[in-house]
């Protein structure tokens, strides 16, 4: 008769555990977000990724690390694309430019910021993840236009990179 | 590596994490014995896990004073629970490319222009330094254990072999026989065991009576952990001390119970008691509050976590290399104290990465820093220096009894042009440091008396006036190494008639060399070209205040250095004491891309990077100006030619 009793117990105790504990990080990146200067696009980014929902704080900067990562990548596959058409000379110089600076994001600012997370000595990835975010923004200003042909791209790394930077000072 | 990401078109979404799960129903089972010895074998872990975790905890003295009421105020609970609204967009909508970045940006673009600049070969190489400690080659930052050593003084560096951005941190090594001709020698420590697979991170040395080097160092672990380790020299008998040996009983030291594993690192020179113990220091935080724990030992092969805190003060965060040392008007070995002997504490703060330090009593029988001004406690008063200088630490060198602080002055350009140069950081030059007995309330600073080894040629220039609103160009030769000494004397009667300010001037918070009011700015442009499109202005800015009483600061103006737009271009400085009769007085040290500033005999320190694209190699030159509407001012200097310092790897004769 105890045993029925015990298993109920360990059972219910699991289901408990199985309930709280998304639900507790799922409050940890709505505590996280509304620390952010941008709220939405920090939800948007964190929640798209399915390790968020049992990270901790440091894991949650990781992701958006890896976002940042996964964006340039995928801006340097259509950036190649882009330089196959035969552009104009001037859109021509600002895709060779961002070419190197987002192989720049990809190979300099996230190695670092992932050991930075990783290691718990935040400062760097505040630093090097801010740099992203600039990465991207003089990458879009060297089309001279109100929109580039990978505008999508570079607000989206601009963000990426800016919540990982926040999410860093918000752990110093 | 990077699993495929979803798409950036807005997709409708459903967040797992808020479903309703299904309800716990166990379907039947005939194996009910297994079952229970699984239920009860789980159970038992569990609670064997519990009882494991609260008997690791080594420190309950320690921890329990953390919580006790003289924290408490300090110890921020966490906020309210609130649910924020889930949008179902992935792509969040773009706010506009120039709105600027985060406020927390340590990057200041000029204006709307956010080209990145096309730096060239000619313009990365000028900007290798001649006589500042660098490595050949990637990243460098904290200085580490330096020390003096039968006849060689010992530098070592947290380096990245592999890159010239921070990452995979390992110990470098480098010797001197007179702290500015340094010779390479190999990797003194790499990330080869469990405990510092992670980063071989900062360390100090502890020279003991007998000759033997104990060398305190942090290592971040395989579980990223933050662990104190030891190691020393594998040979005493070799002055180089190229080889070491990490302590077969490493590591020595885990995190008290209260600390995060994450929190816990740099520990300090020991200091020797009397009651012949030895004790260091290692810095942590708990939630916003720095702290800083001692340990004792009398042997280093056991330690023991003292009671309570050697002193902790809200609101700065981190506290990273701790420094802690005796102060006199002459250096003091860090063992030294007793009655009437002052104690420098000193924290490098991860919040906004400057050092502070603050000058107090050291009581070791209670094992407590009380700072003699607490408005002005450390981290939240005086800065070794006022731009670019983190990380620093000192040691007693008895080969001249002095004490001397090394500082990490990190790069203000973009990583990517570092990447390009292949390397990033400086060391600034070696500081003694002694208690300005004039003040009695901040350190003295100065360059080792060994840089006046490099001055070549020198030209002088005496009594040069310098009337308001112009520039006066200096003849020396191309002034990219350079070290000048001046001094400055304001027009009395425009002193007298100055009308009393309405504020304070605050260097970061102004117009820089630009901002012009009756009795400044005034002092040096270095680094500029001829005509003066690039500049870097070294200036002083005196304001009247109430009852005549006048008050000085010493900036560097960054913010028109360089015509390239991905670099830094802050204002730094302080506000610089200046007593009664005395003049005032500059050093400046130019040695390509770094700046260094020493105002009234080193009461007030600013470095900055610079990097022009045009006032470089044979264009670079001095200038004096006066940018004052009202006082003229009197200059008299002295400008020496610098030579290399020829730094090299250590090759036998």
């Amino acid at each position: 008769m105890k045993t029925p009793m015990l298993f109920t117990l360990v059972s219910f105790t699991q289901l408990l555990l199985i309930t709280i504990l998304p639900l507790a990080s799922a409050d940890l990146i709505d505590d996280t977000c509304k620390k952010m200067p941008d709220v939405d696009s920090c939800i948007a980014i964190l929640r798209s990724d399915p390790r968020s929902s049992t990270a901790d704080t440091p894991t949650l900067g990781l992701i958006s690390v890896d976002t940042a990562d996964s964006n340039a990548e995928v801006t340097l596959d259509e950036i190649k694309d882009l330089l196959g058409k035969s552009p104009d000379s001037k859109t021509k110089q600002a895709l060779t430019s961002c070419e190197a600076s987002y192989g720049n994001i990809r190979s300099s600012l996230v190695p670092p910021s992932r050991e930075s997370f990783t290691k718990g000595d935040y400062k760097f990835a505040v630093q090097y993840m801010n740099d992203a975010a600039n990465t991207a923004a003089v990458c879009e200003a060297g089309f001279g236009g109100p929109k580039s042909p990978i505008y999508d791209a570079n607000m989206f790394e601009r963000n990426a990179g800016l919540l990982a930077s926040a999410i860093a000072s918000s752990l110093l | 590596m990077a699993e495929p990401y979803p798409s950036r078109s807005p997709v409708d979404q459903e967040d797992p994490g808020y479903a309703p799960l299904a309800g716990g129903e166990e379907p039947r089972d005939h194996r009910r014995p297994i079952r229970a010895i699984l239920a009860v074998g789980l159970s038992v872990l569990l609670v064997v896990g519990i009882v494991i975790g609260f008997s690791t905890d080594t420190s309950p003295d320690v921890c329990a004073e953390v919580n006790s009421a003289r924290l408490e105020p300090f110890l921020l609970g966490g906020a309210g629970q609130r649910s924020v609204p889930v949008k179902t967009v992935v792509r969040p909508v773009p706010r506009g490319v120039n709105e600027g970045v985060s406020a927390k940006s340590n990057r200041v673009f000029a204006g709307a222009n956010l080209r990145g600049f096309p730096w060239n070969n000619s313009m990365l190489s000028w900007q290798r330094t001649a006589y500042h400690f660098q490595p050949e080659k990637n990243w460098m930052n904290d200085p580490n254990g330096p020390m003096y050593y039968k006849g060689w003084y010992h530098f070592f560096y947290q380096y990245n072999p592999d890159a010239a951005v921070w990452g995979n941190i390992v110990w470098g090594h480098a010797v001197s026989e007179d702290l500015i001709h340094w010779l390479y020698l190999p990797l003194a420590m790499v990330a080869d065991q469990w405990y510092d697979i992670n980063g071989v991170w900062s360390g100090s040395a502890t020279v003991l009576p007998d000759g033997q080097v104990m060398m305190l160092y942090t290592g971040s672990s395989n579980e990223s952990q933050q662990l104190q380790n030891l190691a020393y020299p594998a040979n005493l008998s070799d002055p180089l001390l190229i080889d070491w040996v990490k302590h077969p009983g490493n590591p020595i030291l885990a995190p008290p119970q209260c600390i995060d594993k994450l929190d816990f690192r740099d520990p300090t020179t020991a200091w020797y008691t009397s009651g012949g113990k030895w004790r260091f220091a290692v810095g942590a935080k708990i939630n916003k509050t720095g702290v800083s724990f001692v340990y004792e030992t009398e042997d280093f092969k056991s330690y023991k976590l003292l009671p309570g805190l050697l002193h902790a003060v809200p609101g700065t965060g981190m506290w990273e290399c701790v420094d802690f040392f005796p102060v006199s008007d002459d250096g003091l070995d860090t063992s030294v104290n007793g009655p009437g002997v002052k104690h420098v504490m000193k924290v490098s703060l991860d919040d906004d990465r400057h050092d502070y330090y603050a000058i107090g009593t050291y009581n070791e029988e209670a094992n407590t820093w009380v700072p003699d001004s607490p408005e002005i406690d450390v981290g939240i008063g005086i800065r070794y220096d006022y731009g670019i200088f983190y990380a620093s630490k000192t040691f007693y060198d008895q080969n001249k009894s002095r004490r001397i602080l090394w500082g990490w002055i990190t790069e203000s350009d973009s990583e990517y042009a570092d990447v390009q140069k292949g390397w990033a950081s400086l060391q600034a030059l070696p500081r003694t440091i002694v208690l300005d007995t004039k003040t009695g309330s901040n350190l003295l600073q100065w360059p080792v008396e060994e840089v006046d080894s490099l001055r070549l040629s020198s030209k002088e220039f005496d009594s040069v006036e310098v009337e308001a609103g112009t520039v006066v160009p200096l003849d020396v030769e191309t002034a990219t190494q350079v070290d000048i000494v001046a001094e400055f004397e304001l027009d009395k009667q425009a002193l007298e008639a100055a009308p009393e300010a309405d504020a304070d001037y605050v260097c970061s918070a102004s117009g820089g060399a630009s901002q012009r009011s009756a009795l400044g700015p005034f002092g040096l442009l270095v680094l500029a070209d001829d005509d003066l499109s690039e500049q870097t202005p070294v200036y002083f800015y005196v304001v009247k205040g109430p009852n005549g009483t006048l008050k000085t600061s010493i900036c560097t103006d960054q913010s028109r250095s360089s015509v390239a737009t991905d670099v830094h271009k802050q204002v730094y400085g302080s506000f610089v004491p200046v007593l009664e009769g005395e003049k005032l007085s500059l050093r400046i040290l130019v040695d390509h891309s770094i700046v260094e500033t020493f105002a009234q005999g080193g009461r007030s320190c600013i470095t900055a990077r610079v990097y022009p694209t045009k006032a470089i190699y044979g264009a670079a030159r001095v200038f004096l100006f006066n940018n004052a509407t009202e006082a003229n001012v009197k200059a008299s200097l002295k400008i020496w030619q610098m030579n290399s310092a020829f730094i090299r790897p250590y090759s036998p004769q």
